[in-house]
Protein backbone atom coordinates (compact mmCIF):
# COMPACT_ATOMS: atom_id res chain seq x y z
CA UNK A 1 0.00 0.00 0.00
CA UNK A 2 1.40 3.40 -0.96
CA UNK A 3 1.45 6.24 1.48
CA UNK A 4 -0.95 8.31 -0.59
CA UNK A 5 -3.48 5.49 -0.43
CA UNK A 6 -3.34 5.49 3.33
CA UNK A 7 -3.94 9.20 3.82
CA UNK A 8 -7.29 10.67 4.79
CA UNK A 9 -9.03 11.39 1.51
CA UNK A 10 -11.34 14.25 0.77
CA UNK A 11 -14.78 13.05 -0.25
CA UNK A 12 -14.31 9.60 1.29
CA UNK A 13 -17.12 8.44 3.58
CA UNK A 14 -16.61 8.99 7.28
CA UNK A 15 -16.79 5.26 7.98
CA UNK A 16 -16.63 2.53 5.38
CA UNK A 17 -16.53 -1.16 6.22
CA UNK A 18 -16.00 -3.49 3.29
CA UNK A 19 -16.16 -7.27 3.63
CA UNK A 20 -15.30 -7.05 7.31
CA UNK A 21 -14.73 -10.35 9.10
CA UNK A 22 -13.97 -10.65 12.78
CA UNK A 23 -13.10 -13.94 14.45
CA UNK A 24 -13.06 -14.01 18.24
CA UNK A 25 -11.78 -16.75 20.54
CA UNK A 26 -14.48 -18.24 22.78
CA UNK A 27 -12.41 -20.83 24.61
CA UNK A 28 -9.07 -22.59 24.61
CA UNK A 29 -9.62 -24.15 21.21
CA UNK A 30 -12.87 -22.67 19.99
CA UNK A 31 -13.62 -19.46 18.14
CA UNK A 32 -16.59 -17.73 16.60
CA UNK A 33 -17.00 -15.76 13.39
CA UNK A 34 -18.66 -12.83 15.12
CA UNK A 35 -18.78 -10.62 12.02
CA UNK A 36 -19.07 -12.04 8.49
CA UNK A 37 -18.44 -10.00 5.32
CA UNK A 38 -20.08 -6.86 6.64
CA UNK A 39 -20.39 -3.83 4.34
CA UNK A 40 -21.45 -0.66 6.10
CA UNK A 41 -21.14 3.07 5.38
CA UNK A 42 -21.70 6.15 7.51
CA UNK A 43 -21.56 9.52 5.77
CA UNK A 44 -21.03 12.91 7.37
CA UNK A 45 -24.06 14.14 9.27
CA UNK A 46 -25.87 10.83 8.87
CA UNK A 47 -27.74 8.98 11.61
CA UNK A 48 -27.42 5.28 11.19
CA UNK A 49 -28.87 2.48 13.30
CA UNK A 50 -27.44 -1.00 13.72
CA UNK A 51 -30.01 -3.38 15.19
CA UNK A 52 -29.84 -7.03 16.07
CA UNK A 53 -30.45 -9.48 18.87
CA UNK A 54 -27.81 -10.49 21.37
CA UNK A 55 -25.06 -12.42 19.63
CA UNK A 56 -25.81 -10.86 16.24
CA UNK A 57 -22.40 -9.21 16.05
CA UNK A 58 -23.62 -5.62 16.27
CA UNK A 59 -21.44 -4.66 19.24
CA UNK A 60 -18.39 -6.36 17.76
CA UNK A 61 -18.97 -4.35 14.58
CA UNK A 62 -19.20 -1.18 16.68
CA UNK A 63 -16.05 -2.04 18.58
CA UNK A 64 -14.18 -2.64 15.32
CA UNK A 65 -15.05 0.89 14.21
CA UNK A 66 -13.60 2.26 17.43
CA UNK A 67 -10.56 -0.03 17.38
CA UNK A 68 -11.66 -1.56 20.66
CA UNK A 69 -11.62 -5.27 19.89
CA UNK A 70 -9.84 -7.44 22.46
CA UNK A 71 -6.09 -7.30 21.96
CA UNK A 72 -5.54 -11.07 22.03
CA UNK A 73 -3.44 -12.35 19.13
CA UNK A 74 -6.23 -14.85 18.49
CA UNK A 75 -8.58 -12.06 17.40
CA UNK A 76 -8.51 -11.99 13.61
CA UNK A 77 -9.79 -9.08 11.56
CA UNK A 78 -9.87 -9.14 7.77
CA UNK A 79 -11.49 -7.00 5.12
CA UNK A 80 -11.38 -3.24 5.29
CA UNK A 81 -12.20 -0.56 7.87
CA UNK A 82 -11.71 2.88 6.35
CA UNK A 83 -12.11 5.99 8.42
CA UNK A 84 -12.17 9.04 6.16
CA UNK A 85 -10.51 6.87 3.56
CA UNK A 86 -7.69 5.75 5.80
CA UNK A 87 -7.30 1.98 6.07
CA UNK A 88 -7.40 0.95 9.73
CA UNK A 89 -7.10 -2.84 9.52
CA UNK A 90 -3.61 -3.51 10.78
CA UNK A 91 -3.08 0.12 11.77
CA UNK A 92 -0.81 0.73 14.76
CA UNK A 93 -2.32 1.44 18.19
CA UNK A 94 -1.21 5.06 17.93
CA UNK A 95 -3.34 5.61 14.83
CA UNK A 96 -6.35 4.16 16.63
CA UNK A 97 -5.66 6.43 19.62
CA UNK A 98 -5.80 9.31 17.19
CA UNK A 99 -9.12 8.14 15.75
CA UNK A 100 -10.63 7.83 19.21
CA UNK A 101 -9.26 11.20 20.24
CA UNK A 102 -10.46 13.13 17.20
CA UNK A 103 -12.93 11.24 15.06
CA UNK A 104 -15.04 8.76 17.04
CA UNK A 105 -16.61 9.51 20.40
CA UNK A 106 -18.13 6.52 22.17
CA UNK A 107 -20.97 5.96 24.58
CA UNK A 108 -21.47 2.53 26.10
CA UNK A 109 -24.24 0.86 28.05
CA UNK A 110 -22.55 0.73 31.41
CA UNK A 111 -21.07 4.09 32.38
CA UNK A 112 -19.42 2.75 35.53
CA UNK A 113 -16.92 0.62 33.64
CA UNK A 114 -16.06 3.59 31.44
CA UNK A 115 -15.79 6.29 34.09
CA UNK A 116 -12.87 6.47 36.48
CA UNK A 117 -14.36 6.05 39.97
CA UNK A 118 -11.56 7.97 41.69
CA UNK A 119 -11.61 11.05 39.49
CA UNK A 120 -14.08 13.90 39.61
CA UNK A 121 -16.36 14.08 36.61
CA UNK A 122 -15.18 17.52 35.53
CA UNK A 123 -11.60 16.35 35.10
CA UNK A 124 -12.73 13.36 33.06
CA UNK A 125 -14.61 15.62 30.68
CA UNK A 126 -11.64 18.02 30.55
CA UNK A 127 -9.29 15.20 29.58
CA UNK A 128 -11.19 14.53 26.40
CA UNK A 129 -11.17 18.16 25.22
CA UNK A 130 -8.76 18.21 22.26
CA UNK A 131 -5.76 20.47 21.75
CA UNK A 132 -4.83 20.44 25.37
CA UNK A 133 -2.20 22.86 26.48
CA UNK A 134 -0.28 22.07 29.65
CA UNK A 135 -2.40 23.27 32.54
CA UNK A 136 -0.46 24.63 35.46
CA UNK A 137 -2.37 24.48 38.71
CA UNK A 138 -3.47 27.93 39.79
CA UNK A 139 -2.14 29.43 36.57
CA UNK A 140 -5.40 31.19 35.80
CA UNK A 141 -6.28 31.77 32.14
CA UNK A 142 -6.25 28.35 30.56
CA UNK A 143 -7.77 26.65 33.53
CA UNK A 144 -10.88 28.77 33.68
CA UNK A 145 -11.32 28.53 29.92
CA UNK A 146 -11.15 24.75 30.23
CA UNK A 147 -13.58 24.81 33.14
CA UNK A 148 -15.99 26.89 31.13
CA UNK A 149 -15.75 24.41 28.28
CA UNK A 150 -16.37 21.51 30.66
CA UNK A 151 -19.47 23.20 32.04
CA UNK A 152 -20.67 23.94 28.51
CA UNK A 153 -20.33 20.30 27.42
CA UNK A 154 -22.07 19.07 30.57
CA UNK A 155 -24.95 21.53 30.03
CA UNK A 156 -25.15 20.51 26.39
CA UNK A 157 -25.42 16.91 27.52
CA UNK A 158 -28.50 17.78 29.55
CA UNK A 159 -26.92 18.48 32.94
CA UNK A 160 -27.96 22.03 33.88
CA UNK A 161 -26.19 21.89 37.27
CA UNK A 162 -22.89 21.55 35.45
CA UNK A 163 -20.71 23.04 38.22
CA UNK A 164 -22.07 20.65 40.81
CA UNK A 165 -21.86 17.62 38.51
CA UNK A 166 -18.27 18.49 37.54
CA UNK A 167 -17.27 18.44 41.21
CA UNK A 168 -18.89 15.03 41.80
CA UNK A 169 -17.50 11.53 41.66
CA UNK A 170 -19.32 9.06 39.36
CA UNK A 171 -20.85 7.10 42.26
CA UNK A 172 -22.55 10.25 43.53
CA UNK A 173 -24.61 10.52 40.34
CA UNK A 174 -27.70 8.63 39.24
CA UNK A 175 -27.62 6.24 36.27
CA UNK A 176 -29.23 8.77 33.94
CA UNK A 177 -26.77 11.47 34.98
CA UNK A 178 -23.80 9.17 34.47
CA UNK A 179 -25.01 8.37 30.98
CA UNK A 180 -25.25 12.11 30.27
CA UNK A 181 -21.69 12.51 31.55
CA UNK A 182 -20.64 9.95 28.94
CA UNK A 183 -22.41 12.00 26.29
CA UNK A 184 -20.50 15.09 27.53
CA UNK A 185 -17.19 13.20 27.34
CA UNK A 186 -18.02 11.94 23.86
CA UNK A 187 -18.94 15.36 22.47
CA UNK A 188 -16.09 17.18 24.25
CA UNK A 189 -13.77 15.67 21.64
CA UNK A 190 -15.86 17.36 18.96
CA UNK A 191 -15.85 14.06 17.08
CA UNK A 192 -17.18 13.49 13.58
CA UNK A 193 -19.06 10.42 14.78
CA UNK A 194 -20.80 9.62 18.03
CA UNK A 195 -20.92 5.84 18.37
CA UNK A 196 -23.51 4.83 20.96
CA UNK A 197 -23.82 1.14 21.88
CA UNK A 198 -27.04 0.46 23.83
CA UNK A 199 -26.70 3.88 25.51
CA UNK A 200 -29.99 3.66 27.40
CA UNK A 201 -30.64 -0.05 27.81
CA UNK A 202 -29.84 -0.08 31.52
CA UNK A 203 -32.01 2.95 32.25
CA UNK A 204 -35.63 3.29 33.35
CA UNK A 205 -38.06 4.21 30.59
CA UNK A 206 -38.65 7.78 31.79
CA UNK A 207 -34.90 8.38 32.10
CA UNK A 208 -34.24 6.66 28.78
CA UNK A 209 -36.58 9.05 27.06
CA UNK A 210 -34.75 12.08 28.47
CA UNK A 211 -31.30 10.74 27.66
CA UNK A 212 -32.31 9.90 24.08
CA UNK A 213 -33.73 13.37 23.62
CA UNK A 214 -30.50 14.85 24.94
CA UNK A 215 -28.45 12.71 22.57
CA UNK A 216 -30.73 13.67 19.69
CA UNK A 217 -30.48 17.40 20.41
CA UNK A 218 -26.73 17.31 20.97
CA UNK A 219 -26.00 15.48 17.74
CA UNK A 220 -28.28 17.82 15.80
CA UNK A 221 -26.72 20.91 17.33
CA UNK A 222 -23.17 19.80 16.58
CA UNK A 223 -23.96 18.31 13.17
CA UNK A 224 -22.19 15.12 14.22
CA UNK A 225 -22.88 11.75 12.61
CA UNK A 226 -24.51 9.19 14.87
CA UNK A 227 -24.26 5.45 14.87
CA UNK A 228 -26.74 3.93 17.29
CA UNK A 229 -26.36 0.26 18.13
CA UNK A 230 -29.34 -1.31 19.86
CA UNK A 231 -31.45 -4.41 20.24
CA UNK A 232 -34.45 -2.13 20.65
CA UNK A 233 -36.14 -1.32 17.35
CA UNK A 234 -38.29 1.35 18.98
CA UNK A 235 -35.21 3.27 20.12
CA UNK A 236 -33.59 3.07 16.69
CA UNK A 237 -36.88 4.03 15.01
CA UNK A 238 -37.01 7.41 16.68
CA UNK A 239 -33.34 8.28 16.37
CA UNK A 240 -32.03 7.24 12.94
CA UNK A 241 -32.62 7.82 9.24
CA UNK A 242 -31.07 4.64 7.95
CA UNK A 243 -30.73 1.25 9.54
CA UNK A 244 -28.76 -1.98 9.18
CA UNK A 245 -30.26 -5.21 10.52
CA UNK A 246 -27.77 -7.85 11.66
CA UNK A 247 -28.28 -11.54 12.28
CA UNK A 248 -25.69 -14.21 13.04
CA UNK A 249 -22.80 -11.92 12.12
CA UNK A 250 -24.24 -10.76 8.80
CA UNK A 251 -26.10 -7.69 7.63
CA UNK A 252 -29.39 -9.11 6.37
CA UNK A 253 -31.12 -5.86 5.44
CA UNK A 254 -30.30 -2.19 5.02
CA UNK A 255 -32.46 0.77 4.13
CA UNK A 256 -34.24 3.92 5.31
CA UNK A 257 -35.42 3.28 8.87
CA UNK A 258 -39.03 4.17 8.10
CA UNK A 259 -39.14 1.81 5.10
CA UNK A 260 -37.46 -1.10 6.91
CA UNK A 261 -39.90 -0.85 9.82
CA UNK A 262 -42.98 -0.39 7.65
CA UNK A 263 -42.10 -2.82 4.85
CA UNK A 264 -39.31 -5.14 5.94
CA UNK A 265 -38.03 -7.14 2.96
CA UNK A 266 -35.87 -9.82 4.53
CA UNK A 267 -37.69 -12.68 6.21
CA UNK A 268 -35.61 -12.26 9.37
CA UNK A 269 -36.51 -8.58 9.70
CA UNK A 270 -40.15 -9.52 9.16
CA UNK A 271 -39.98 -12.19 11.87
CA UNK A 272 -38.14 -9.85 14.25
CA UNK A 273 -40.70 -7.08 13.78
CA UNK A 274 -43.52 -9.54 14.20
CA UNK A 275 -42.12 -10.65 17.57
CA UNK A 276 -41.57 -7.04 18.72
CA UNK A 277 -45.08 -6.04 17.73
CA UNK A 278 -46.54 -9.17 19.34
CA UNK A 279 -45.33 -7.84 22.69
CA UNK A 280 -47.29 -4.61 22.34
CA UNK A 281 -50.25 -5.32 20.04
CA UNK A 282 -53.23 -6.40 22.03
CA UNK A 283 -54.85 -8.54 19.38
CA UNK A 284 -51.91 -10.65 18.26
CA UNK A 285 -50.55 -13.80 19.89
CA UNK A 286 -47.08 -13.68 21.38
CA UNK A 287 -44.66 -14.59 18.61
CA UNK A 288 -41.20 -16.03 19.04
CA UNK A 289 -39.00 -16.70 15.99
CA UNK A 290 -39.08 -20.50 15.52
CA UNK A 291 -35.79 -22.36 15.83
CA UNK A 292 -36.08 -23.90 12.35
CA UNK A 293 -36.39 -20.41 10.85
CA UNK A 294 -33.39 -19.20 12.84
CA UNK A 295 -31.28 -22.08 11.58
CA UNK A 296 -32.22 -21.28 8.01
CA UNK A 297 -31.44 -17.57 8.45
CA UNK A 298 -28.05 -18.43 9.90
CA UNK A 299 -27.19 -20.78 7.05
CA UNK A 300 -28.40 -18.82 4.05
CA UNK A 301 -26.61 -15.52 3.75
CA UNK A 302 -28.93 -13.24 1.85
CA UNK A 303 -28.79 -9.51 1.84
CA UNK A 304 -31.66 -7.22 1.00
CA UNK A 305 -30.85 -3.61 0.29
CA UNK B 1 -55.60 -19.84 48.02
CA UNK B 2 -54.73 -16.24 48.68
CA UNK B 3 -51.31 -14.66 49.11
CA UNK B 4 -51.40 -11.26 50.77
CA UNK B 5 -49.09 -8.50 51.85
CA UNK B 6 -50.90 -6.54 54.50
CA UNK B 7 -49.69 -3.02 55.29
CA UNK B 8 -46.16 -4.28 54.98
CA UNK B 9 -43.07 -2.07 55.41
CA UNK B 10 -39.38 -2.77 55.18
CA UNK B 11 -36.79 -0.39 56.50
CA UNK B 12 -33.08 -0.97 56.01
CA UNK B 13 -30.74 0.56 58.56
CA UNK B 14 -27.01 0.60 58.25
CA UNK B 15 -24.71 1.20 61.15
CA UNK B 16 -22.64 3.78 59.35
CA UNK B 17 -25.14 6.03 57.69
CA UNK B 18 -27.68 7.66 59.94
CA UNK B 19 -30.58 7.79 57.49
CA UNK B 20 -32.64 4.58 57.31
CA UNK B 21 -33.93 3.53 53.88
CA UNK B 22 -37.67 2.97 53.72
CA UNK B 23 -37.62 0.48 50.86
CA UNK B 24 -41.27 -0.50 51.15
CA UNK B 25 -43.91 1.51 52.99
CA UNK B 26 -47.37 0.27 53.90
CA UNK B 27 -47.83 -1.94 50.88
CA UNK B 28 -50.95 -4.04 50.58
CA UNK B 29 -51.28 -6.56 47.77
CA UNK B 30 -53.18 -9.71 46.90
CA UNK B 31 -52.30 -12.56 44.55
CA UNK B 32 -54.17 -15.74 43.65
CA UNK B 33 -53.48 -18.87 41.63
CA UNK B 34 -54.55 -18.46 38.03
CA UNK B 35 -54.07 -14.71 38.16
CA UNK B 36 -51.35 -12.57 36.58
CA UNK B 37 -50.53 -9.76 39.00
CA UNK B 38 -47.95 -7.20 37.89
CA UNK B 39 -45.99 -4.81 40.07
CA UNK B 40 -44.54 -2.06 37.91
CA UNK B 41 -42.04 0.54 38.97
CA UNK B 42 -38.66 1.94 38.08
CA UNK B 43 -35.36 1.26 39.82
CA UNK B 44 -35.48 2.16 43.49
CA UNK B 45 -39.26 1.84 43.67
CA UNK B 46 -39.05 -0.99 46.21
CA UNK B 47 -40.61 -3.58 43.91
CA UNK B 48 -37.81 -6.10 44.32
CA UNK B 49 -37.85 -5.68 48.11
CA UNK B 50 -41.57 -6.38 48.05
CA UNK B 51 -40.85 -9.52 46.00
CA UNK B 52 -38.32 -10.67 48.58
CA UNK B 53 -40.82 -10.08 51.36
CA UNK B 54 -43.40 -12.19 49.52
CA UNK B 55 -40.82 -14.94 49.02
CA UNK B 56 -40.01 -15.01 52.74
CA UNK B 57 -36.42 -14.05 51.97
CA UNK B 58 -36.73 -10.92 54.12
CA UNK B 59 -38.70 -10.29 57.28
CA UNK B 60 -41.00 -7.27 57.18
CA UNK B 61 -40.25 -4.42 59.60
CA UNK B 62 -43.98 -3.89 60.00
CA UNK B 63 -47.10 -5.56 58.68
CA UNK B 64 -47.36 -9.15 57.56
CA UNK B 65 -47.25 -11.57 54.65
CA UNK B 66 -50.11 -14.06 54.85
CA UNK B 67 -51.14 -17.21 53.06
CA UNK B 68 -54.84 -17.90 53.43
CA UNK B 69 -54.88 -15.65 56.45
CA UNK B 70 -51.97 -17.41 58.17
CA UNK B 71 -49.02 -15.13 58.91
CA UNK B 72 -45.78 -16.46 57.43
CA UNK B 73 -43.75 -15.08 60.34
CA UNK B 74 -45.63 -17.26 62.82
CA UNK B 75 -45.45 -20.51 60.81
CA UNK B 76 -43.53 -23.49 62.18
CA UNK B 77 -40.78 -25.21 60.15
CA UNK B 78 -43.05 -27.64 58.32
CA UNK B 79 -45.54 -24.94 57.39
CA UNK B 80 -42.78 -22.64 56.26
CA UNK B 81 -41.33 -25.36 54.07
CA UNK B 82 -44.73 -25.88 52.50
CA UNK B 83 -45.00 -22.12 52.00
CA UNK B 84 -41.68 -21.99 50.22
CA UNK B 85 -42.83 -24.80 47.97
CA UNK B 86 -46.12 -23.20 47.01
CA UNK B 87 -44.64 -19.72 46.48
CA UNK B 88 -41.70 -20.06 44.10
CA UNK B 89 -39.20 -17.56 42.70
CA UNK B 90 -37.92 -16.91 39.19
CA UNK B 91 -35.36 -14.15 39.18
CA UNK B 92 -33.83 -11.94 36.53
CA UNK B 93 -30.40 -13.34 36.01
CA UNK B 94 -30.64 -16.97 34.94
CA UNK B 95 -26.87 -17.31 34.75
CA UNK B 96 -26.57 -16.25 38.39
CA UNK B 97 -29.39 -18.51 39.56
CA UNK B 98 -28.00 -21.70 38.05
CA UNK B 99 -24.90 -23.46 39.30
CA UNK B 100 -22.53 -23.47 36.30
CA UNK B 101 -21.18 -26.89 37.30
CA UNK B 102 -24.55 -28.65 37.43
CA UNK B 103 -26.35 -30.13 34.46
CA UNK B 104 -29.99 -29.24 33.88
CA UNK B 105 -31.17 -32.61 35.25
CA UNK B 106 -29.15 -32.05 38.44
CA UNK B 107 -30.29 -28.44 38.91
CA UNK B 108 -33.96 -29.37 38.66
CA UNK B 109 -33.57 -32.84 40.19
CA UNK B 110 -32.05 -31.60 43.43
CA UNK B 111 -35.02 -29.40 44.37
CA UNK B 112 -37.37 -32.28 43.53
CA UNK B 113 -35.36 -34.54 45.83
CA UNK B 114 -35.01 -31.95 48.62
CA UNK B 115 -38.73 -31.37 48.74
CA UNK B 116 -39.51 -35.10 48.40
CA UNK B 117 -41.54 -34.58 45.23
CA UNK B 118 -40.15 -37.79 43.71
CA UNK B 119 -37.96 -40.67 44.87
CA UNK B 120 -35.10 -42.48 43.17
CA UNK B 121 -33.15 -41.38 40.09
CA UNK B 122 -35.62 -42.83 37.57
CA UNK B 123 -38.63 -41.13 39.12
CA UNK B 124 -36.75 -37.85 39.46
CA UNK B 125 -35.62 -38.02 35.85
CA UNK B 126 -39.20 -38.65 34.81
CA UNK B 127 -40.36 -35.56 36.72
CA UNK B 128 -37.58 -33.44 35.19
CA UNK B 129 -38.69 -34.61 31.74
CA UNK B 130 -42.28 -33.59 32.50
CA UNK B 131 -41.42 -30.08 33.63
CA UNK B 132 -38.98 -29.46 30.78
CA UNK B 133 -41.70 -30.40 28.31
CA UNK B 134 -44.14 -28.12 30.12
CA UNK B 135 -41.84 -25.15 29.46
CA UNK B 136 -41.47 -26.09 25.81
CA UNK B 137 -37.98 -27.63 25.99
CA UNK B 138 -38.71 -30.60 23.78
CA UNK B 139 -37.44 -33.21 23.45
CA UNK B 140 -36.39 -32.95 27.10
CA UNK B 141 -33.66 -35.54 26.60
CA UNK B 142 -31.80 -33.08 24.36
CA UNK B 143 -31.47 -30.54 27.21
CA UNK B 144 -31.21 -32.68 30.36
CA UNK B 145 -27.49 -33.24 30.33
CA UNK B 146 -26.44 -29.78 29.27
CA UNK B 147 -24.62 -27.30 31.45
CA UNK B 148 -26.01 -23.75 31.80
CA UNK B 149 -23.34 -22.34 29.46
CA UNK B 150 -24.57 -24.70 26.76
CA UNK B 151 -28.00 -23.04 26.82
CA UNK B 152 -29.19 -19.73 25.39
CA UNK B 153 -30.51 -16.98 27.68
CA UNK B 154 -34.12 -17.88 26.89
CA UNK B 155 -33.47 -21.57 27.51
CA UNK B 156 -31.83 -20.82 30.87
CA UNK B 157 -34.86 -18.77 31.86
CA UNK B 158 -37.10 -21.70 30.88
CA UNK B 159 -34.99 -24.04 33.02
CA UNK B 160 -35.59 -21.73 35.99
CA UNK B 161 -39.31 -21.77 35.33
CA UNK B 162 -39.20 -25.57 35.02
CA UNK B 163 -37.35 -25.78 38.33
CA UNK B 164 -39.99 -23.58 39.97
CA UNK B 165 -42.96 -25.57 38.66
CA UNK B 166 -41.31 -28.89 39.59
CA UNK B 167 -42.54 -28.21 43.13
CA UNK B 168 -46.17 -27.70 42.08
CA UNK B 169 -46.29 -24.09 43.27
CA UNK B 170 -49.52 -22.14 43.32
CA UNK B 171 -47.84 -18.77 42.81
CA UNK B 172 -44.57 -17.82 41.12
CA UNK B 173 -42.93 -14.55 42.04
CA UNK B 174 -41.00 -13.46 38.95
CA UNK B 175 -38.67 -10.51 39.45
CA UNK B 176 -37.71 -8.97 36.07
CA UNK B 177 -37.77 -12.51 34.69
CA UNK B 178 -37.84 -11.46 31.04
CA UNK B 179 -36.32 -7.97 31.18
CA UNK B 180 -32.88 -8.92 29.92
CA UNK B 181 -34.17 -10.96 26.97
CA UNK B 182 -34.51 -10.02 23.30
CA UNK B 183 -38.05 -9.39 22.04
CA UNK B 184 -38.46 -12.75 20.33
CA UNK B 185 -37.09 -14.72 23.28
CA UNK B 186 -39.14 -12.60 25.67
CA UNK B 187 -42.30 -13.39 23.71
CA UNK B 188 -41.43 -17.10 23.91
CA UNK B 189 -40.90 -17.10 27.68
CA UNK B 190 -44.07 -15.06 28.27
CA UNK B 191 -46.05 -17.49 26.13
CA UNK B 192 -44.73 -20.35 28.29
CA UNK B 193 -45.77 -18.50 31.46
CA UNK B 194 -49.26 -17.80 30.09
CA UNK B 195 -49.56 -21.44 29.04
CA UNK B 196 -48.65 -22.66 32.55
CA UNK B 197 -51.27 -20.36 33.98
CA UNK B 198 -53.88 -21.99 31.77
CA UNK B 199 -52.68 -25.59 32.15
CA UNK B 200 -51.62 -25.74 35.79
CA UNK B 201 -53.59 -22.81 37.19
CA UNK B 202 -50.42 -21.25 38.59
CA UNK B 203 -50.57 -17.53 39.47
CA UNK B 204 -47.86 -14.91 39.04
CA UNK B 205 -46.60 -11.90 40.87
CA UNK B 206 -44.71 -10.38 38.00
CA UNK B 207 -42.30 -7.61 38.90
CA UNK B 208 -41.13 -5.46 36.03
CA UNK B 209 -40.36 -2.03 34.67
CA UNK B 210 -41.58 -3.10 31.23
CA UNK B 211 -45.03 -1.60 30.72
CA UNK B 212 -45.81 -2.98 27.27
CA UNK B 213 -45.29 -6.49 28.67
CA UNK B 214 -47.63 -5.72 31.55
CA UNK B 215 -50.26 -4.48 29.16
CA UNK B 216 -49.92 -7.68 27.20
CA UNK B 217 -50.10 -10.29 29.95
CA UNK B 218 -51.30 -8.90 33.30
CA UNK B 219 -54.73 -9.20 34.87
CA UNK B 220 -54.17 -6.84 37.76
CA UNK B 221 -51.58 -4.05 38.06
CA UNK B 222 -49.91 -2.37 41.04
CA UNK B 223 -47.83 0.78 40.38
CA UNK B 224 -44.99 1.46 42.82
CA UNK B 225 -42.77 4.45 43.39
CA UNK B 226 -40.46 5.39 46.26
CA UNK B 227 -41.54 2.33 48.25
CA UNK B 228 -45.25 3.03 48.05
CA UNK B 229 -48.04 1.56 45.99
CA UNK B 230 -49.48 4.56 44.18
CA UNK B 231 -52.46 2.86 42.60
CA UNK B 232 -53.71 -0.54 41.61
CA UNK B 233 -56.56 -2.03 39.65
CA UNK B 234 -57.52 -4.29 36.80
CA UNK B 235 -55.10 -3.87 33.89
CA UNK B 236 -57.63 -2.35 31.53
CA UNK B 237 -58.66 0.28 34.06
CA UNK B 238 -55.05 1.25 34.82
CA UNK B 239 -54.06 1.52 31.17
CA UNK B 240 -57.23 3.21 29.97
CA UNK B 241 -57.56 5.67 32.78
CA UNK B 242 -54.53 5.96 35.08
CA UNK B 243 -55.45 8.06 38.08
CA UNK B 244 -51.94 8.92 39.22
CA UNK B 245 -49.77 11.35 37.21
CA UNK B 246 -46.74 9.09 37.65
CA UNK B 247 -48.58 6.20 35.99
CA UNK B 248 -49.39 8.51 33.08
CA UNK B 249 -45.73 9.51 32.86
CA UNK B 250 -44.67 5.84 32.81
CA UNK B 251 -47.17 5.01 30.09
CA UNK B 252 -46.00 7.92 27.95
CA UNK B 253 -42.33 6.96 28.33
CA UNK B 254 -42.68 3.37 27.13
CA UNK B 255 -40.94 3.26 23.75
CA UNK B 256 -43.07 1.95 20.91
CA UNK B 257 -42.66 1.32 17.21
CA UNK B 258 -44.38 3.76 14.88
Amino acid sequence: MTIAENQPAAGAPLIELTGLNVVLPTGERSEVEAVKSVDLVVHDGERVGLVGESGSGKSVTGRSIAGLLPTSPRVRVSGSIRIRGQEMVGAPARTWDDVRRKTVGMIFQDPLTFLNPTMRVGRQVAESIPDRRPVRSGAGGDRTARDRAVFRFLRQAGLPDAEQVAASFPHELSGGMRQRVLIAIAIAKEPSLVLADEPTTALDATVQQHVLRTLDETVTELGTSLMLISHDLAVVAGMTDRVYVMYAGRIVEEGPTARVLAEPRHEYTQALLRSVRSLTDRDTDLYSIPLALRQRFAEEPTHVA
Amino acid sequence: MLLEAIDVSKTFRSRRSSAPVHAVQNATLQARPGEFVAIVGESGSGKSTLARLLLDLLDPTEGSIRLDGREVGSMDRTERRAYRRSVQAVLQDPAGSLNPRKRVVQAIGEVIRLHGMARGPAEIRQRVTEVLELVGMEPAAAFMDRFPHELSGGQRQRVLIARAIALDPRIIVADEAVSALDASVKAGVLAVMADLKDRLGVGYVFITHDLPVVQKVADHVYVMRHGRILEHGPKDAIFADPSHPYTRELLAAAPALP
